[in-house]
This record gives structure tokens, sequence and C-alpha cells, in this order.
């Protein structure tokens, strides 16, 4: 709280050096994924972020989102007459920092932003669902019977940010932010004999190719 | 005023900006890997060794084999290992097996002049209704001429063993991903010839999970 409430020295001028520590919060909706929802409804996922504006400068976030994804039809390229089922939902989180990158002007309480930053996310306990999944015995029988499952597991991954974000109306500003996301571990499930390997986390996306995602923002800065 | 002017440019340049990359998101954000570059065959191995040099792999000329209950009989000429597919409903499975005594012969009558030869290395894959008379898995340790009648071809067998190679072993189900589905694996028990005269069995790998050119099983050929 100290450090919040320290003003910086006043030896320039207002529009080149930060005046305080802590000018305001940021509060994110990404409107993007809602909007992807509309178009496709296999997929649905809400998520929104707490971002502390420290100097202009530096941005440390928090995110928190929900994903709920019924990858059946995605996947199903080589079993989909089976109507087999793989759902994952969950919550998850994000926290990490950002650095404005874009000139300042120190004057005002809101200017337009590019920034980079980093960020850890954590998928801490998503439900999985798998259903009808045909087992081959087909040398045997031609009844394959097929496999159930559900459960919970964990996943991690990290992420290198990008992104722009301006002021739209009064407290108001719109936002796009680019993601790089690398997988650090998805949990295997054992399930008596069976092994549990995961395609999807919340979050994270599909673990083969879910290394881009992208957020387009709504955010109301707080003034402190 | 100009300061003024090149803020509103910014301003300006951010907006154009993030609402361009909103189309450019909507190409990447629904990516699946939605097709399955596993290997998702786990085979028992067996390989067949010489008894007399235990060291060396016995080239057998040719092996039958069927499961027993299913109509597939796979016919192999030139080897010196095989890969089986274990009941995945099962805790056991049995393989009949016709095996060439040394200068065994073998050959395919086609029609009533015209016999031709295995191809070497091939393995071929018969099914059809087996003339119960003349096809005889279960006389074993006859080594006369035998017939075996598919696909409108007559198969010629001299100098041939049978026995039936019986497996046990725990069951487990691999959920490799949600594009790739189940995959079988088993851990090997015993293994072991039913009747005396073939050879003995040694389980030198018992876990069966991946088509990594593993041998499972070693059988020791007598007269090899």
């Amino acid at each position: 709280m100290l450090m919040f409430s320290v003003a910086m020295p006043m030896d320039a001028k207002d529009s080149e050096r930060p005046t305080k520590t802590l000018y305001g919060v940021f509060v994110d909706a990404d409107i993007l994924h809602p909007i992807f929802h509309l178009f496709n409804h296999d997929r649905m996922g809400v998520n929104a972020d707490v971002q502390i504006d420290l100097w202009h400068k530096l941005y440390p976030t928090f995110t928190l989102g929900y994903d709920w994804f019924d990858a059946s039809d995605e996947y199903a390229y080589p079993i989909a007459a089976n109507n087999n089922l793989y759902k994952v939902e969950g919550l998850y989180f994000r926290v990490g920092a950002l650095y404005n990158i874009w000139k300042k002007d120190y004057s005002k309480p809101l200017n337009p932003m590019a920034f980079l930053g980093v960020n850890y996310g954590c998928s801490p306990h998503f439900q999985y669902t798998i259903e009808n999944y045909p087992i081959n015995n087909e040398y045997w029988s031609s009844n394959n019977n097929t496999f159930q499952a559900n459960g919970h597991t964990i996943s991690h991954w990290g992420e290198v940010v990008g992104g722009v974000k301006t002021p739209i109306a009064k407290n108001f500003c719109l936002g796009f932010e680019v993601m790089y996301k690398f997988l650090l571990h998805i949990r295997d499930q054992q399930s008596g004999n069976n092994l549990i390997h995961q395609s999807y986390s919340p979050g994270f996306g599909d673990k083969e190719s879910g290394m881009w995602g992208f957020r387009y923002t709504i955010s109301y800065f707080f003034h402190l | 005023m100009k300061v003024h002017r090149e803020k509103r440019t910014y301003q300006r340049f951010f907006c154009e900006a993030i609402v361009s990359l909103l189309f450019v998101s909507t190409l990447f954000s629904s990516c699946v890997n939605d097709h399955c570059n596993e290997n998702m065959y786990a085979p028992l191995n067996v390989a067949f060794y010489s008894e007399l040099d235990t060291s060396q792999q016995a080239g057998l000329a040719f092996l039958l084999v069927q499961g027993v209950g299913t109509d597939t009989i796979t016919l192999a000429s030139n080897l010196t290992n095989i890969n089986l597919t274990l009941d995945a409903n099962q805790s056991s499975s049995s393989f009949a097996m016709g095996f060439p005594l040394p200068e065994a012969d073998f050959c395919i009558q086609e029609s009533e002049n015209h016999f031709t030869s295995l191809i070497d290395g091939q393995t071929y894959t018969l099914k059809g209704k087996i003339n119960e008379d003349i096809y005889l898995f279960n006389n074993r340790l006859e080594d006369s001429k035998k017939f075996l009648s598919l696909d409108d071809s007559i198969f010629i067998f001299q100098k041939i063993k049978f026995d039936t190679l019986k497996i046990t072993y725990d069951r487990a189900i691999e959920f490799v991903s949600a594009e790739c589905g189940c995959m079988n694996t088993y851990t090997l028990k015993t293994a072991g010839f039913i009747h005396k005269g073939i050879g003995e069995t040694i389980i030198s790998n018992p876990l069966i999970n991946s088509q990594n050119n593993e041998k499972h099983i070693r059988v020791y050929l007598e007269n090899y």
C-alpha cells in the first residue's frame, strides 16, 4: 500500500514523467469468444481480467475464464459414424504482466498503448467426458465395444502476449491481444487399468494446434 | 495543436488495427488438430528361434495362423517373426498355427495344371469357408500332405505341424487422443503351446503398447 501511495518527484513536465505509481485498474471483458459462440455452438468461452496500471508502464494481470468445448464434430475425422463424444469444460486462470512499449502521456489517465507480456495459465480441475469411442477388435469380433470415461484433470501452459489498446470513450477502451501459447503439461489420468490422455484444455485449446490465442476486449478503467 | 492531432492519429491507427485484427483472429481461433498421426495398432510380436542355437532366429518357409474362433487365416512366407492381434474382449487368445518342418514344401494350385509359389515375405490374409474335411488344424502332428481350399485356390502343404498357441494377458485401454481414439494395450501373463512338439515359448517383453518392433514372445523351435 505504501508503494502505491508514494508520488513520484515532480521535477519534470507531467506529460513526460509518471506523477504517481498506481494510476488505476483496467477491468477487461473478452467479447471474441462469445461472438464465436454465435457461429459455433460446439464451443463457448468467457473470460475477463484485471490489469493494474503501474506508472502507465507495467500492468500485472489476472485473468479468470471458463471454456466449454464439445469437440465431437471437430475431432471425429476417422470415427464419425460412431456418435463419439469428447467434451471438456472448466475454469482456468492466467497470471502475468504486460509492459507498455508505446509513448506515454502522463498528463492523461488513459492513453493508447501497445504492450508485450508473459502469462502463466492453469486450468486446475477441468472436466472431461468421453463417450462411445470404439474399441477396435475387428479381427476377433464384428461387435466392437465402446469406451466411456469422465473425470477431472489439470493443465498448465505459458503465454507470450502482444496487443494494443486504445480509449474509445470516457474510461472505456477497445483492445486486441495475440497470445502465443506453449503447453507445459496436461496430466494423464489413470482410470483402473486404462490410461487417458487429453486433447484439449480450457484456456489453452487443442493440445497439438492451440498455440495461438486471441482476445478482443472492452475495458473499463477505474481511476485511483 | 500538433500534439493533439498526433494523438488523434494514433488513436485512429489503433482503432483500425484492432478492428482489422478481429477479422484475422477469426481465421485462427477455431483450429483443432483433427487428423490422427499416431499408429493405433499395438500387435503381439512372436519371434522364432532355433532350439539348437538359441542366438539365431529361425527362418520359416511359411506359417499358417488362425485365431481360434475367427474365419481369418493368415498365410505368411519366408518369415522370422509374425505380428498377432489379441482378443480385446477376452483375457486369453488362442492361435492355431501350422509350422513347416525343415524341407517343407508349399504351393498354390490355382487351376488343374497351374501351380504357383508364395511371394517371399508376403503375408496373405484369406477369408472363406474352410473345407473341414481337408483343413485339419486339430490334426496337429500330421506331416503328410495337407490341402486348404480357399478363395477358389487349393493350398498344398507338405511336412507341416499344427499346434495351438494360447496366451493369457491383462488388457487395458489407452485413450490416445480425441482424434485417434482408443488403443488396446496388453500385459502378457502366460504363453505356451497346448501340445508338445513345436518348441518352447518364453515371454521376453510382457508389455504390448506400441508398434516398435519389440519381440514379446520367443518361440524356440524344435528341429531348427
